[in-house]
């Protein structure tokens, strides 16, 4: 079907099946704006500042806080923190609230030691004994106070100095310093595969062989990478290594445990596959009359593919590169096998020598949003990093595709230069 | 497998007094289970303008892409018989096949410039014979520039990219190309298909003024253009030589009667 | 005679090529060995998979009582997580591609496409994480209304279709859009009238309903992918000659395009579920991982991925749990190779 050729008006008969299908479409672009807009509104939302607000209960007792979460038929309200942070949560029935008010002399302060505390008060409290480190008048902030407010709270939170969590610096440098060790790794290899079965293995029975692995490669579930990097990668080699080169160290694993480069080896193992689909599918674009004029002014497989071809693919090398990383980026399983934890002691990439720590363990962006859903020990501090990571790592994966997307458009509009 | 041996019809003592710089001896070519060449033996003289002529299909182009090894870049092609450069096989052990490929050169129908600016096109064979420096490099591209005639055109350009040429002037800079790595012969496959008139006139006169220094294999459809180029033409057709002759000779009074039907227009 | 253009060849560029043989000759080699190890490496590592975990399992012959049974228990969880999702991806991501296929042009085509390739591009382990905090909550108690709103949403599509008819040929390619604030008003109206609350028990939030609507929806790119190819091969073969006979596109789908691609639909749901099968984030967040085998989607299960996830990192090396698990690996691995090679069986065929 040529598209755009004018049909007869009346040829949509069978209008339930046009509007079927549209509506699947329709249900997939809610599903998608849908994901995008909880993720802002749960990633977003708790940096923007809450009203404080004063419960008014039967017993006439009187609560100050903020409200944490809508459960049910009760809310979870945070009120002063007395000797920790996050040990003021109250649940407080609905049914026994009697009146809401949201008064304008209420402060939110924050302590020293990450509490947080409510009162109040004619005007701002004296830091004094209590060692309050911030102070604002929650329900008399302007618009303008509460953006401002929100951009504070967002780069302390990213910067790692909040108190209740480790920000996500120290994971988004975990992610991309694996991210590109792994690019070290599986680069050089999935350009050679890919130069192989485009200039010397062709359609024959090896060209097939590599083609079939490289399909099976892909469609290998990500976890059992993970349980190849355990077994073969950390136990196997990484205890050999252990056994000749630290024995000293044992039973405390060196490259016996965990780490990042048998977890960049995992991953190169897992976007192998699309590197070379990527690149070999580049090459392949490339018009025949090229290799061949190449090739008649007496120039070798190697050097028509070193001075003209792997050139000309360069953005097929970038979206290859581009499109491993967003892959690798969401893949959590693999790690949780082979090196990834909650929070660890010290980054792989530091200024002591030798600067690149291959054996040491690492955070990563996807892990934290998993383990702070599930494993945080305060699940209403928790699920908020968690959805904070998980905007992040989204923002992360559309900008990686919007990128290569953008690469391979140009390579489209490099290639029409040649035939016109 | 083997057809007969194709009755070529040959001029007596056509080639007396020229070198047969190359010669194919029974030379045959199947893509997959597909004839394509029967039994072809050619003979090309040295220091003149060869054409092939025949419709179009009848295996010209893989014809030549014989003489310089490029059929086996085609997957499932085979070939048997033998191509001869001055007595040596080309498949044989002297050569490997990027030599053979140096020393017959190569245009092909549609203009192919590489990515790169005119400069560079002209040096890439060079480079790869390991000359590195500008200045090792100036004096060859100049030379092959003017060969071409187009050195007056392009001198103030030679850095801008090669395909902001015209396509007249692509050509010549492919036949710049080849020409620099001094090729015993120069394989030219259709190179006027894809220009106008104008252009392919002044291509024309090119290769009429290369052709007396150099030798020069003419594919053509274009039985004008084979008349006014070149000195022998030999007749292809389904994949069969047919007959060989001076073009004269061929054209006005040609020995066979498939020969006369296609040059006096009846098919093609 | 050569082609000797200088009268004094200062430059003999036979002789420089002669020299040059022994270096190129050299360097061409080196090429290829390195291009040639690049792929051993490729074939090496989808061959080394199976062989390590047979080399980990072989010299232990035999698996002990019990054993056998969590496993088929995990099988089980997993077979039951593929099978929602793919009911649950299948028909959306038919419908989506029928309409980007068939019934969409040019920019619009482009536009869809991106939004599918949004959705594919969600990592799933975020897809878990709105699973389990957002939408198992709700599901706990609204599965009836879940069901109401489907039947509804799906009736309201129907009688618009009967009452609106054919949409004009300047509205087609865009008939999402005008469907798509349709749905949500439906969704708006039935989640705030709230009815049926707690109709339909349920145990516990995180089971398989939940499981397969999670992964349901991390599969419907893939669906639609492979059924926008395949679909789209059949179409431009067969819509000249439909058309040229007075059939309306509907019905060119509908009688020949959909029978013709059918093959390659079964071979979309096959990947689908090898997809999900293999899948571990979203089973290890939403399942609850219970490990019961039971056809009702309101019960948990416990998938073999997540039980890798969980329980390999504290497995000691060449215990018996390990074995176990290793076991359990190779099954996984096995299911979803055979499953991909057998949809790309059924594509080959189709193409040729």
């Amino acid at each position: 079907m040529r598209p755009g050729r004018p049909l007869p008006s009346a040829e949509l008969r069978g209008d339930v099946g046009v509007w079927l299908s549209a509506a699947c479409l329709a249900l997939c672009i809610a599903l998608a704006a849908g994901i995008v807009v909880v993720l802002v509104r749960a990633g977003l939302g708790p940096f923007w500042p809450q009203p404080v607000v004063e419960l008014v209960l039967r017993d006439q007792q009187r609560l100050l806080g903020e409200i944490a979460l809508e459960e049910g038929d009760a809310w979870i309200l945070r009120t002063s923190e007395t000797a920790r942070p996050s040990d003021g949560y109250v649940r407080v029935r609905r049914a026994e609230v009697l009146q809401v008010d949201r008064p304008a002399d209420a402060w939110v302060l924050l302590h020293a030691d990450g509490r947080r505390s409510y009162r109040r008060a004619a005007q701002a409290p004296e830091p004094g004994a209590t060692n309050i480190v911030a102070a604002d008048p929650r329900n008399a902030l302007s618009f303008g106070e509460k953006v401002a407010s929100f951009g504070r709270n967002l780069r302390a939170y990213a910067a790692g100095g909040t108190g209740e969590g480790p920000g996500m610096l120290p994971a988004l440098a975990g992610t991309l310093v694996l991210v590109l060790l792994m690019s070290v790794i599986v680069m050089p290899i999935g350009i050679a595969a890919a130069i192989h079965l485009h200039a010397y293995a062709g359609p024959g029975r090896i060209g097939r062989l590599v083609r079939g692995a490289v399909g099976s490669l892909a469609g290998v579930p990500s976890i059992v990478y993970g349980v190849l990097g355990l077994g073969l990668f950390v136990h196997g080699i990484g205890g050999s290594i252990d056994r000749w080169f630290y024995a000293d160290r044992l039973p405390v694993p060196t490259f016996g445990a965990g780490g990042l480069l048998w977890a960049a080896l995992t991953l190169a193992l897992l976007t192998l596959p699309v590197v070379v689909v990527t690149v070999e599918e580049g090459l392949a674009r490339i018009p025949v009359a090229q290799r061949l004029g190449s090739l008649a002014l007496g120039a070798t497989q190697g050097e028509t593919l070193r001075a003209l071809l792997l050139p000309l693919a360069r953005p097929a090398l970038l979206t290859a590169w581009i499109l491993a990383i967003a892959r690798a980026v969401g893949a959590v399983a693999p790690l949780m096998l082979v090196g990834v934890v909650k929070l660890a002691p010290s980054l792989p990439l530091d200024t002591e020598f030798p600067y690149l720590h291959p054996s040491r363990q690492f955070m990563h962006l996807g892990f934290a949003v998993y383990d702070n859903a599930l494993a945080s020990p305060d699940a209403l501090v928790g699920v908020p990093h968690a959805y904070a990571s998980a905007l992040l790592l989204v923002g992360l994966v559309l900008t990686l595709n919007a990128a290569a997307g953008l690469v391979r458009k140009r390579l489209r509009d490099r290639y029409r230069a040649f035939e016109s | 497998m083997s057809t007969p041996l194709t009755n070529t019809t040959v001029a007596p003592r056509l080639f007396d007094g020229l070198e047969r710089i190359v010669e194919t001896q029974g030379l045959s070519l199947w893509y997959e289970t597909r004839q394509v060449i029967h039994d072809v033996s050619l003979t090309i003289p040295a220091g003149r303008v060869t054409a092939l002529i025949g419709p179009s299909g009848s295996g010209k182009t893989s014809l030549l892409r014989c003489l310089n090894r490029l059929s086996q870049e085609v997957p499932g092609s085979r070939m048997h018989g033998e191509v001869l450069l001055r007595g040596v096989p080309v498949r044989g052990a002297d050569w490997p096949a990027h030599e053979v490929r140096r020393r017959i050169g190569m245009v092909f129908p549609r203009p192919n410039p590489f990515p790169l600016s005119v400069y560079e096109n002209v040096a890439y064979g060079l480079r790869l014979l390991g000359l590195r420096r500008r200045r090792d490099l100036d004096a060859p591209v100049e030379e092959a520039l003017r060969a071409v005639a187009l050195w007056d055109e392009v001198a103030a350009q030679l850095d801008e990219p090669a395909l902001t040429l015209a396509p007249g002037q692509q050509q010549r800079l492919a036949i710049a190309r080849a020409l620099i790595l001094q090729p015993d012969v120069l394989l030219m496959d259709e190179p006027a298909a894809a220009l106008d008139p104008q252009s392919s006139l002044r291509l024309e006169e090119l290769l009429r003024q290369l052709g007396r220094r150099c030798t020069i294999v003419l594919a053509t459809h274009n039985l004008q253009q084979a008349a006014r180029v070149s000195d022998f033409a030999a007749f292809l057709n389904d994949g069969r030589l047919i007959e060989v002759n001076d073009t004269d000779t061929l054209f006005t009074n040609p020995l066979r009667r498939e020969t006369e039907d296609y040059v006096t227009g009846r098919y093609g | 005679m050569s082609a000797d253009l200088r009268p004094n060849p200062a430059l003999a560029v036979a002789r420089l090529a002669q020299e040059r043989h022994a270096v190129r000759r050299r360097r061409e080699r080196f090429g290829r060995l390195l291009a040639a190890t690049g792929a051993a490496i490729v074939v090496l590592s989808i061959l080394v998979i199976p062989a390590f975990l047979l080399f980990e399992l072989l010299p232990h012959a035999r698996m002990p009582e019990g054993v056998g049974g969590r496993f088929l228990l995990l099988l089980a969880g997993t077979l039951k997580a593929g099978l929602i999702a793919v009911l649950v991806a299948f028909p959306i991501g038919l419908g989506a591609a029928i309409h980007i296929v068939c019934f969409a042009t040019g920019r619009w085509r482009a536009g869809f496409r991106a939004v599918l390739d949004v959705l594919a591009a969600i990592p799933t382990v975020v897809l878990g994480l709105i699973a389990l905090t957002w939408l198992a909550p709700w599901l706990r108690s609204h599965v009836a209304t879940l069901l109401v709103l489907a039947a509804v949403a799906l009736a309201a599509v129907l009688v618009v279709s009967v009452v609106f008819g054919r949409p004009l040929r300047a509205r087609r390619s865009w008939l999402p859009l005008i469907v798509l604030p349709m749905l949500v008003l439906v969704a708006g109206v039935i989640v705030g009238l709230d009815p049926l609350v707690d109709a339909i028990a349920v145990d516990t939030p995180w089971n398989g309903l939940l499981v397969g609507l999670a992964l349901g929806v991390a599969a419907i790119p893939l669906v639609c992918a492979v059924i926008g190819e395949v679909l789209q091969a059949a179409w431009d073969r067969h819509v000249d000659a439909a058309i040229a006979l007075g059939a309306s596109r509907w019905q060119a789908l509908r009688s020949l395009v959909l029978p013709a691609s059918a093959p390659g639909l079964v071979a979309a749901a096959l990947l689908a579920f090898g997809r999900c099968t293999g899948e571990t984030m979203v089973l290890l967040m939403a399942s609850g991982n219970t490990p019961i085998a039971s056809l009702d989607p309101r019960d948990g299960l416990r998938s073999l991925s997540a039980e890798l996830a969980l329980s390999l990192p504290g497995a000691e090396r060449g215990s018996l749990a390990w074995q176990v698990l290793l076991f359990a690996t190779l099954a996984l691995f096995l299911l979803s190779f055979a499953c991909n090679f057998a949809a790309g069986r059924i594509r080959g065929r189709l193409s040729s």
